[in-house]
């Protein structure tokens, strides 16, 4: 296992060389000037050519990239022009904010969705399994944008239960992780159902009733855990469209996290911001996947990590 | 448990979503307010006849606040306020931000300038001056400032303070000279002519002196920078004004302020007679503005601003909010490609454009009635604006320049971006409608900011939608640069227009300069290029009804430095 883990190590890393190329080369393609924007509007040419050359911008691409990738891999993530500190520093302010209403998101996410699911599974074609699928039917197809602002209206706004922007506490929390994790709540309650639903027809599982096993073990021990394998893929996938919702959640909800970070970053063309953004998430990613695939080893033993 | 048919299912589902809608329907203003907001009528249709407020913008007045001065204190303030806003900024320097409102209003919070604009009557007097006289060829100026006032941290103001803004603005390694244009070609020299005084010596003219010597100056302790060094200081600079630093958090964009403490207080309070009741007041950005306005429905925050005017109906229903309209400091302009072998080198297509543009159901339909239609280069009430031809929007006329032009068909096309004009899908549909009922095709490009400077910077565009401060102090600062220096980039050549621009930019005296501006104004309505105006708009905030005293200087950004929380 250790080797096929090294494998994958050295996979990943090529993914991320890979992505740390495309996204370096991706904020640049728009042909916009940092370097003017910086300078303002009314700065001259002389003043723009001394912002680019402040900014290392007048340098081949090429020795950007690697002067770049050498800094990143002395854990120097670059400078901000937009908030003017290290990238790092950043990082490290508002990284925390997002990965809170991330993980909490996912978290509620998963209990709610498996309960949701295995109880759907088991009652096939009763009330709970109804609500379950409108649920994620409904969940799957809602924009956060709007969930978002409904949120808002409903709960703070005609409620007055929950503070509406800001981080004032553990209350203010609620709605962007509801919101945070609303779409992958809906998506795993349908493949938890599904899932479940499949494994309930399996031979093993009557097999396991006809030999006397209670219905609660036979359901929570030996069906749950297969069933929950596609959960598990998903939750690796998902943790993209996580911190992707997470940069409009905070939006909307004024948390000062990396969304909002990110989309002054972008709209300045503030290119170390954003390719190490970029490059965090896809760090992020391919250790989520790689966990992912930890887990199912030790969830289902048939299947080996190579 | 009970197995549901589909029907039943059905019935789940339709009264679920019947409950969802209802919820999103009552949530998204229930008592389903639409009328004309009833705190503030929209002044689109009203020209002013002078630049003044035709809003709502509260102020205590004079006797009200002389009442109080018997008994206030600094102490008495106990209030909190929040305003919460749709800018940023990242620094506390104001000449390298580009913090605009968010740095503006704390401006008039922090620090003093030598010149205000009375709120109540928008005239320029002296504020931290006691004197200011410009000499006969406008090219020298002695001000004297006042002997009492402390800054913040407990050091005496003098004319050496005011010599060392002044002077940073001159020659300095702090500002690149983009940054303040408005300044450093104009000052020579500045010198100290005595304790609180000091001369100020122009290169030339400078028509908009007087209204850049206010409040964003920023005029500090120089010995505090000295012995604190110069980023250090900008880490929590202190003032002359009635409130400090208390919190900074500028990687979040939020600022608290509170009210000075130290024994020798404020010193403005004592000259204008406002005074304050509010401690702390907390500066935010908060991108949404639906936020914004949930959060001032439910009580969270006390001000906020740039509010669309589609919200008006609702919030001016609401009984403890109050919706204020400031007066016009932008103009929605179109500005055209019309160097050699550009789209609109040839003048009749350009009036053409100009003749088919409605600027009246513009501002009805898009602005509800927000905005001021710019009839010529000029806003109601501006030096000018009597004498200019004004815009007429006649379809005939267009599509007869439209053949005079021996149009071809061919599709112009219009850049924007809605970081300029946030309602720019809007208006370039609009205008694109208008322009296709004369049989002119154009094409709409948004971009985002970055990309739409660098098309204007590269003149890769036939029409821009842009749009310009064009506020009280710089509108005639606006045409020197914009037309006489071809700031944009038109490629726009008249070399008589040119010369009345630069012949504008050193002259003083306002007859001379609403001279000037008529005849720029009347060649830019005969050629319609390189501008055409489209209108306005003005700027909405709204607060809490219980909040007033909210000052206004003739300008876009809110002074809270006087604001009073009533019981």
């Amino acid at each position: 296992m250790l080797r096929q883990l090294g494998k994958r190590l050295i996979a990943s890393v090529i993914v991320l060389i890979a992505i740390s190329i495309f996204s370096f080369a991706l904020v640049r393609l728009d042909g916009a000037d940092p370097a003017r924007m910086l300078a303002g509007e009314l700065a001259s040419d002389q003043e723009v050519e001394d912002m680019r050359v402040r900014m290392g911008l007048d340098k081949p691409v090429v020795q950007q990239y690697l002067t770049y990738m050498n800094n990143v891999l002395h854990g120097d993530l670059g400078y901000s022009w937009a908030f003017s500190m290290p990238v790092s520093e950043l990082f490290a302010i508002r990284i925390p904010q997002t990965l809170r209403i991330s993980v909490l998101g996912i978290l509620w996410a998963c209990v709610f969705s498996i309960i949701l699911g295995v109880i759907a599974g088991i009652h096939q074609g009763s009330g709970v399994d109804f609500f379950a699928m409108f649920f994620a039917v409904v969940g799957q197809s809602m924009s956060t944008v709007w969930l978002g602002f409904m949120l808002i209206l409903i709960f703070a706004v005609k409620l007055g239960w929950l503070p509406v922007q800001g981080v004032q506490g553990a209350r203010s929390l609620i709605m962007p992780c509801l919101c945070v994790g609303f779409g992958t709540a809906a998506h795993q309650t349908r493949l938890m159902r599904s899932g479940m639903v499949d494994v309930l027809r399996e031979d093993y599982v009557t097999a396991t009733r006809a030999r006397g096993i209670s219905r609660n073990k036979t359901y929570f021990k030996y069906a749950l855990k297969n069933a929950l394998l596609p959960i598990v893929t998903n939750i690796g996938g998902q943790i993209g469209r996580l911190v992707s919702g997470a940069v409009v959640v905070e939006n909307i909800f004024n948390l000062p996290g990396m969304g909002q970070a990110l989309i002054t970053g972008i709209n300045q063309r503030d290119y170390q911001l954003v390719q190490s953004f970029l490059l965090f998430t896809a760090a992020l990613l391919v250790v989520c996947n790689m966990l992912a695939d930890i887990v199912y080893t030790i969830i289902d033993p048939r299947i080996t990590f190579n | 448990m009970k197995t549901l048919t589909r029907r039943d299912f059905l019935k789940v589902a339709g009264l679920s979503t019947a409950a969802i809608s209802a919820m999103a329907l009552a949530a998204c203003g229930g008592k389903g307010e639409t009328g004309t907001p009833s705190t503030s009528e929209p002044s689109g249709n009203k020209p002013a006849t002078a630049p003044v407020s035709d809003g709502t913008t509260q102020s205590v007045t004079m006797e009200q606040a002389a009442a109080k001065e018997e008994t206030w204190t600094e102490a008495d303030a106990d209030k909190t306020v929040v305003y919460h806003m749709g800018s940023t900024a990242h620094t506390l320097q104001k000449w390298t931000a580009t913090g605009g409102d968010f740095l503006g209003s704390q401006m008039y919070c922090v620090y003093d300038g030598p010149i205000w604009v009375n709120p109540e009557n928008f005239e320029y007097e002296n504020y931290l001056a006691t004197d200011y006289q410009l000499s006969d060829d406008y090219l020298t100026c002695d001000v004297t400032i006042r002997d009492d006032v402390y800054f913040t941290n407990g050091v005496h103001m003098t004319a050496h303070d005011l010599w060392w803004a002044m002077e940073n603005l001159r020659a300095s390694e702090y500002y690149p000279d983009g940054i303040v244009k408005a300044w450093r070609p104009y000052l020579d020299s500045i010198e100290e002519t005595g304790e609180y005084s000091i001369r100020i010596k122009f290169t030339k003219p400078m028509p908009a002196f007087v209204a850049n010597f206010g409040a964003s100056l920023q005029i500090m302790p120089v010995e505090t920078i000295e012995s604190m060094g110069w980023d250090a200081y900008w880490q929590c600079p202190v003032g002359s004004g009635p409130y400090t630093y208390d919190e900074v958090d500028l990687t979040n964009s939020k600022v608290t302020l509170k009210l000075r403490e130290d024994e020798n207080g404020y010193w403005g309070y004592r000259k204008t007679g406002y005074y304050t009741n509010v401690k702390y007041l907390t500066f935010e950005n908060s991108p949404e503005e639906t936020t914004r306005i949930a959060s001032l429905k439910t009580g969270e925050v006390d001000i906020i601003d740039n509010v669309p005017t589609s919200e008006l109906g609702n919030l001016s229903g609401i009984d403890s909010i109050s919706v204020n309209v400031l007066p016009s400091a932008n103009q929605v302009f179109l500005q055209l490609a019309c160097g050699a072998g550009d789209a609109f080198e040839n003048k009749d297509l350009c009036r053409a454009l100009n003749y088919a543009i409605d600027r009246e159901l513009l501002v009805s339909s898009l602005m509800d009635g927000f905005a001021v239609p710019s009839t010529c280069g000029a806003q109601p009430g501006y030096y000018g604006y009597e004498d200019a031809p004004k815009y007429e929007y006649n379809l005939d006329k267009a599509k007869e320049f439209l053949q005079k032009a021996n149009y071809d068909g061919r599709e112009f096309r219009l850049v924007y971006t809605l970081s300029t004009v946030s309602n720019g899908n809007e208006v370039a549909q609009a205008l694109q409608m208008m322009w296709q009922e004369a049989g002119i095709n154009v094409k709409l490009e948004p971009l985002d900011v970055s990309l739409y400077d660098a098309a204007r910077d590269a003149r890769d565009f036939d029409i821009v939608l842009a749009n310009i401060g064009a506020s009280a102090p710089y509108q005639r600062l606006t045409y020197p640069e914009v037309i006489g220096n071809d700031k944009f980039n038109t490629g726009y050549q008249n070399e008589e227009l040119r010369g009345l621009c630069q012949e504008l930019q050193i002259t003083v005296s306002p007859e001379k300069q609403t001279e000037l501006l008529g005849r720029i104004f009347e060649i830019e309505a005969d050629e319609c290029q390189p501008n055409l105006y489209l209108y306005a708009p003005q700027k909405i905030f709204a607060c809490q009804k219980n909040v007033t005293n909210i000052l206004n200087h003739n300008a876009t950004v809110l002074d809270c430095h006087a604001i009073v929380v009533n019981d």
